[in-house]
């Protein structure tokens, strides 16, 4: 693995993404459902601030999420079908630098997009005199890119072997499963017993923990930052899970041929 | 300007034009908008509203409890969920003062959603008339509920309470007769929690009639609530006074501001053993509807 490399690719990643223009369609929707959500007046008591903030951080982690999913699963297969594949692979270039840079540069573009996010959200919750605590923020921000680096850690692994949609939808699929059910699994067992209480604790086990990684309660309600020791495990564990995605992503691709023509 | 571009844009200004004015008149030919046909939520989620309500109800009472969810029995807690809790906020607090406000937002949409969930304009008026000390727009958060549910007691007892701590007896008095006559009508909730309504509205009513030195209507409300609950001692005792005396030792505004001021939120009540702290557990079994003790 060569590090300026994966730079190099990485820097492709960000040209591309930002031609594309789905960054500023996101952050220009936030800040609509933003200016919407400040004229909200429920019951004529005025704005509020907590509301906004719940709404807004919401809003910004289903964007990035969104755009973690679409841009990590469209590189590997767009590569391909239109064949730069070749053009990429006949220079001195191994396929773990090209997964490796792909992922960088989509994790970093993502990032980048969610620090706009925040900051838009920030700057209108200081506007409305209810700012978020900073050692909160940077640690939510912090556990919130790391969730980024997982997903587009997914993306990658399944566009590996699949085209764009199935990739894309196979990733929505899996992480929204693992978002909604893992943390009500230890509930759901109570009333279920042979292959199905099987099945939820193999989920539960196998499955990423996404809620993890989400401080947003924390952060609407002004709550302490948490322990930098349950901090430093939350990232260990991310790390490994990052990790154990690419090598995925990497064994899945490493000997893989190519089909000139193929479908995105 | 060339021809052709310069006809285009002749066309394009025409069709605007009239379209903007047959735009003006089928609005006047429009049906006036009603409080059902109106309701954008109504249309597109059907019977679905009454979740989708009860699920921004739910985030109502979150908030309310800081992010703090429900508790939900678990079969077990491992080091995940362990970790899971200390990330998410856990401490037993609530919203007070005029920070109850981010509630309200989630209590409109629930309203917004789904018109015929009394429960949520029920505490939403309850925390507007009382930590918000907006009686105004509790009234008006109950009017609106009763143009969607003119037949649920409910929001006139809700009105009632709120007329009489503001001391308007007239319209105390209206109020607590409408919902006394739609009581019979009650929609289907549990029996006893209606029965207990019933008995608020006939001491209320019997309280109204002896500030209006009408002492034996009253004697025959607070009698008819005795004979449903015997073991309501401060009726009875009152009942006796009244007959042998003809008139009570204390006086009705004596009794109606205890009465009214039982109905509170039941972290309120210092002596309420709810809270099931120390257990390393999200604890909270309650909801931000206020209740009786």
């Amino acid at each position: 693995m060569n590090a300026q490399r994966i730079l190099i690719l990485a820097q492709q990643v960000w040209l591309e993404t930002l031609r594309r223009k789905d960054v500023y369609v996101l952050l220009i929707l936030l800040t609509g459902f933003l200016a919407a959500l400040m004229s909200v007046n429920a019951f004529g008591l005025g704005q509020m601030a907590a509301y906004m903030k719940e709404t807004g951080l919401l809003l910004a982690w289903i964007f990035s999420w969104i755009l973690a999913i679409n841009t990590s699963t469209r590189q590997i297969p767009r590569e391909e079908s239109q064949g730069t594949v070749y053009l990429l692979l006949a220079k001195p270039v191994s396929r773990a630098d090209v997964v490796l840079g792909k992922w960088l540069g989509t994790w970093s573009v993502t990032v980048v997009a969610t620090v706009s996010f925040y900051a838009v959200l920030a700057v209108v919750a200081l506007l409305r005199q209810s700012p978020f605590g900073l050692p909160t923020l940077v640690q939510a921000l912090l556990l919130h890119s790391t969730l980024l680096a997982i997903l587009t850690a997914i993306g990658i692994w399944f566009s590996t072997r699949l085209n764009y949609d199935a990739a894309a939808t196979l990733t929505y699929v899996l992480t929204l499963a693992a978002w909604l059910v893992l943390p009500r699994v230890p509930t759901f067992v109570l009333n279920t017993t042979g292959f199905q209480q099987w099945g939820l604790m193999l989920c539960y086990y196998a499955l990423p923990h996404f809620e993890l990684f989400d401080m947003r309660r924390r952060l609407v309600y002004d709550a302490a930052p948490i322990l930098l020791a349950d901090l430093g495990l939350i990232l260990l564990y991310g790390t490994v899970i990052i990790a154990f995605f690419l090598i995925l992503a990497w064994l899945a691709w490493r000997r893989k041929r190519f089909v000139r023509g193929a479908a995105v | 300007m060339n021809r052709p571009l310069f006809i285009g844009f002749a066309a394009a200004l025409a069709l605007g034009l009239a379209s903007f004015s047959i735009a003006c008149r089928l609005v006047e030919c429009a049906p006036a908008a009603t409080e059902e046909t109106d309701s954008f939520f109504a249309k597109m989620l059907g019977d679905s509203r009454a979740a989708f309500s009860a699920l921004f109800f739910e985030s109502a009472d979150r908030t309310f409890h800081k992010g703090v969810g429900r508790y939900e029995p678990k079969k077990f807690l491992d080091g995940f969920g362990r970790l899971a809790q200390r990330v998410t906020p856990e401490a037993h607090e609530h919203l007070a003062g005029a920070t109850l406000r981010d509630i309200m937002p989630w209590l409109s949409i629930a309203i917004k959603t789904d018109p015929h969930n009394v429960t949520a304009y029920l505490v939403a008026s309850f925390w507007l008339s009382t930590s918000l000390n907006r009686p105004d727009l509790a009234l008006q958060a109950l009017e609106t509920g009763r143009r969607a549910n003119p037949k649920d007691y409910r929001l006139y007892l809700e009105k009632g309470r709120i007329f009489l701590k503001l001391f308007d007896f007239p319209h105390a008095i209206t109020m607590i007769d409408s919902a006394l006559t739609l009581w019979h009508q009650r929609p289907k909730m549990d029996a006893e929690e209606a029965y207990i309504d019933w008995a608020e509205l006939m001491t209320y009513r019997g309280i109204l009639h002896e500030i209006d030195h009408h002492p034996e209507p009253a004697i025959a409300c607070y009698q008819a609530v005795v004979d449903r609950f015997p073991t309501r001692e401060g009726l009875k005792n009152r009942i006796s006074e009244m007959t042998s005396q003809g008139s009570a030792t204390s006086k009705p505004m004596d009794m109606l501001k205890p009465l009214l001021l039982s109905h509170q939120h039941v972290c309120d009540r210092e002596e309420d053993a709810h809270d099931k702290a120390g257990s390393g557990d999200q604890h909270r079994d309650h909801t931000l509807i206020p209740e009786r003790p």
